[in-house]
């Protein structure tokens, strides 16, 4: 068992082949060795944690991405934004514990929750406007409507016709 | 197992968009998710008014305070056109993604959708451009769906229909011709090479200014441009065809999902049996627009359009009903044919019958034919009501024969007429096809009769034909004789005839039988006498009627087989002859037949249609309706 205090001090006891679908708390067991000291990480609170803990539950057993087969998908790239039913039910939730989760699992350096979480970003970004992405981002549109009439043309390509 | 909308659904197969080898391309449309509809009420906001946002309105604003690493990790997993769409909302952001540190974005936004590099004369954004936005550029519309390969630029179809813009090549720049973008401008039918004229004339004032060495060496480098562009161009081709594919192909899943979900709609409200029970070739739920959309099914449009599908529903069940019924009585009717058969060759050869849909219509035959689906009728039901058919056919002469007393009292009430009335010589009834009809051939009259039967009085309006009794009436006082029945039983001997003098001449005699004489009489009375035919000379006769009737024998008209009295149309005599007379029949047989009273002049011309016998050989019959009674015998053959 391993024991795990979150930013806001509250402890959570897991087993070890739940919490080593993180990266970084593997490595940490693997340096430490068997250990009771609880395992501090200052950059998750407690509700992150929890939401965190129940995705390595279900995916516990589930081989983790080795560097090879991680540099393969990058080559071979086509990434799709398919999400399975379980870890899309898993990622609904609000916007705020969304970012959370993703900044937990850079932490944690767990790569598929990461990815379920930044899928989840970018298909909410995916076939909208610029006007649209800007409400989202909460982004002011800095353009003069000649700018914009301009860039949607694609300047230098403007220029050639 | 119930079969399936879903089984049933068309392979349409999709619309390999490109495959010609010109050099414009037309794309499929992009398979990113539809945007959100804007809502009608949503106004562009005016100045200093604070701009309405939706829902959504800064739900991503962490990301932008996120690590860089982490906001390039989310655009890594977008398509270009979204990193286009991106680096059109602020300053910084485009400054960002333009920015050559930021080309692995552009590539891995490439590669998510398998798009071929950037070719060497555009940028990323340019490139995205034209592949995924359709916007002309040459009248910036919003509906360019043409590229043109050679100078990357796409093009509406208003653009290319306008002859200033694009056209034939004028003289001057023809030196240049094969330098100078051309696209297949859409026309009636087949299209036609098309130059764009823009390009033309920079290209030529560049070209112009050149010295003639330099000339030679730009046409060359120009021409080795189109040339490396077009291996560039064929991968593009090749994934605009890859997208097709695969968005039919997405199309098709979400076309096959919606039926299912509209299946088990049915399925839910009752409608299995009737899915199930459809014929193959009914396409009729498919074609519905409802159904045939490639969109999810969402309850509110389900419960917006139930309403229409229920109503399909019933009509096909309607229909499937009828069919269902129309096969049992297809099959009921086959064995009360038989059964029908059977009792007809058991009458005398030239019985008044009913025929077969008459006799379906009478109540205990109705009652066998229409009982219930699951009753398995046999030649065993119709026992009983076979039985009582002579009864029947009694009645139904009876009431036809009150019916036809009812008609000659209605047109003249002097006449004081009973059923006796109707087999006197004076007495003929005017058909709706003019003819004049007498006593009992008009039950056999082609307009009333046919091999499925008679349907007297009821289809037709009858007449009684007083001129006709007039004239009958002349011509028999003329001859000293009575309008009594023993006048007419005398008038329909084979040998005796009427001959009308006005109509003859030293050439050709002009014969007729009695009613036929009736007919003629109007505008001859005075000149017609009785004759007594030899027996040469009524064969001559026959021979000559047998001919001038041929062509008749097609129409719906029905035929007797003397040898097996069974009745037949044309089509069906010939068969019988063929099958089952195919060696002929005794020849004391055509002696026999054919002087039955009853049906009187007719059947003793087409008992004699051995005219048409001598041709096939063996056919042998006996036709029972009537036909032109007119024939004219050449005088020197009697």
């Amino acid at each position: 068992m391993v024991l795990l205090v979150t930013s806001d001090n509250e402890q959570f006891t897991t087993e070890k082949d739940i919490v080593e679908r993180s990266v970084l708390i593997k490595n940490m067991l693997e340096d430490v060795g068997e250990s009771d000291q609880p395992i501090p990480l200052p950059n998750v609170s407690s509700s992150v944690l929890k939401k965190v803990l129940e995705y390595c539950e279900h995916h516990r057993g589930e081989p983790l991405p080795t560097a090879d087969s991680e540099q393969s998908q990058d080559e071979t790239r086509k990434r799709t934004t398919d999400i399975s039913e379980w870890d899309q039910k898993f990622i609904t939730v609000d916007q705020e514990m969304l970012f959370e989760i993703i900044l937990a699992a850079n932490y944690l350096d767990i790569k598929s929750l990461l990815d379920v979480g930044c899928k989840t970003v970018a298909n909410m970004i995916k076939g909208k406007t610029p006007e649209e992405i800007r409400k989202l981002f909460n982004i002011v549109n800095d353009f003069t409507p000649e700018e914009e009439a301009q860039i949607k043309k694609e300047n230098e390509w403007a220029e050639d016709r | 197992m119930p079969r399936s909308l879903r089984k049933r659904v068309r392979e349409d197969t999709p619309s390999e968009g490109g495959g010609s080898d010109s050099d414009e391309y037309v794309p499929i449309k992009r398979t990113a998710p539809k945007r959100p509809r804007t809502t009608p009420t949503a106004k562009k906001p005016t100045k200093g008014q604070k701009k309405r946002v939706g829902h959504l309105t800064g739900a991503l604003r962490q990301l932008a305070e996120m690590p860089l690493d982490l906001l390039f990790e989310v655009l890594s997993h977008l398509n270009p056109i979204d990193i286009l769409h991106l680096s059109r909302t602020s300053k910084t952001l485009r400054g960002m993604l333009m920015n050559k540190t930021a080309a692995f974005i552009w590539r891995h936004a490439r590669a998510n959708v398998g798009l071929p590099e950037c070719p060497a004369d555009l940028n990323e954004a340019q490139f995205t451009k034209l592949i995924f936005e359709p916007q002309c550029h040459y009248c910036d519309g919003a509906k360019a769906n043409t590229i043109i390969w050679s100078n990357h630029t796409r093009v509406c179809r208003m653009c290319l229909l306008d002859s200033k813009k694009f056209g034939p090549l004028k003289a001057q720049f023809k030196i240049i011709q094969d330098v100078i973008p051309s696209v297949t401008i859409p026309d009636r039918r087949y299209g036609r090479k098309g130059f764009c004229h823009l390009y033309a004339r920079r290209l030529y004032r560049h070209y112009d200014k050149l010295d003639a060495e330099a000339k030679l060496r730009w046409l060359q480098e120009k021409r080795d441009e189109q040339q490396s562009r077009t291996e560039h161009t064929n991968l593009c081709k090749a994934w605009f065809e890859v997208q097709a594919q695969q968005r039919a192909a997405e199309l098709n899943k979400i076309h096959q999902k919606r039926l299912e979900a509209i299946e088990e709609k049915l399925y839910e409200l009752g409608w299995g049996v009737e899915l199930e029970k459809m014929e193959d070739d009914d396409d009729s739920i498919l074609d519905h627009p409802f159904v045939d959309q490639s969109k999810p099914l969402t309850d509110r449009s389900w419960e917006d359009n139930k309403e229409e599908l229920i109503e399909l529903m019933e009509q096909i069940q309607e229909h499937r009903l009828a069919r269902e019924y129309h096969d049992r009585q297809r099959i009921r009717h086959g064995i009360l044919k038989e059964v029908y058969d059977s009792f007809v060759v058991s009458q005398p050869i030239h019985a008044i019958l009913l025929g077969l849909a008459d006799v379906a219509r009478l109540g205990p035959f109705k009652d066998v034919l229409n009982a219930p689906a699951k009753d398995d009728i046999t030649v065993e039901h119709f026992a009983a009501a076979l039985k009582e058919l002579p009864r029947h056919i009694d009645d139904w002469r009876s009431s036809v024969d009150g019916k036809l007393v009812a008609l000659i009292k209605t047109a003249d009430s002097r006449i004081r007429a009973t059923k006796s009335t109707l087999a006197l010589p004076t007495t003929f009834f005017q058909c709706h096809c003019k003819l004049t009809v007498g006593y009992p051939q008009i039950f056999t009259h082609a307009c009333v009769a046919n091999s499925f039967g008679l349907s007297y009085p009821e289809c037709i309006t009858w007449e009684f034909d007083r001129h006709a009794l007039k004239m009958a009436t002349a011509l028999l006082q003329q001859w000293g004789l009575d309008a009594k029945m023993a006048t007419k039983q005398k008038l329909e001997q084979p040998s005796l005839f009427v001959e009308c003098l006005n109509c003859s001449d030293a050439n050709q005699r002009t014969v007729m039988k009695w009613h036929a004489a009736v007919n003629h009489s109007s505008s001859c009375t005075s000149h017609m006498r009785l004759v007594d035919l030899d027996g040469q000379e009524q064969v001559a006769v026959k021979a000559l009627v047998a001919k001038k009737d041929l062509w008749h024998r097609s129409r719906n008209r029905h035929f007797i087989c003397v040898a097996c009295r069974q009745r037949f149309d044309w089509h069906g005599l010939n068969s019988h002859i063929t099958d089952s007379h195919r060696d002929g029949v005794a020849s004391s047989l055509a002696e026999d037949v054919d002087y039955a009273p009853t049906l009187g002049y007719q059947s003793l011309i087409c008992a004699y249609a051995f005219q048409i016998k001598l041709k096939v050989k063996s056919m042998v019959a006996s036709d029972s309706a009537n036909l032109s009674s007119q024939g004219e015998i050449p005088r020197p053959s009697v």
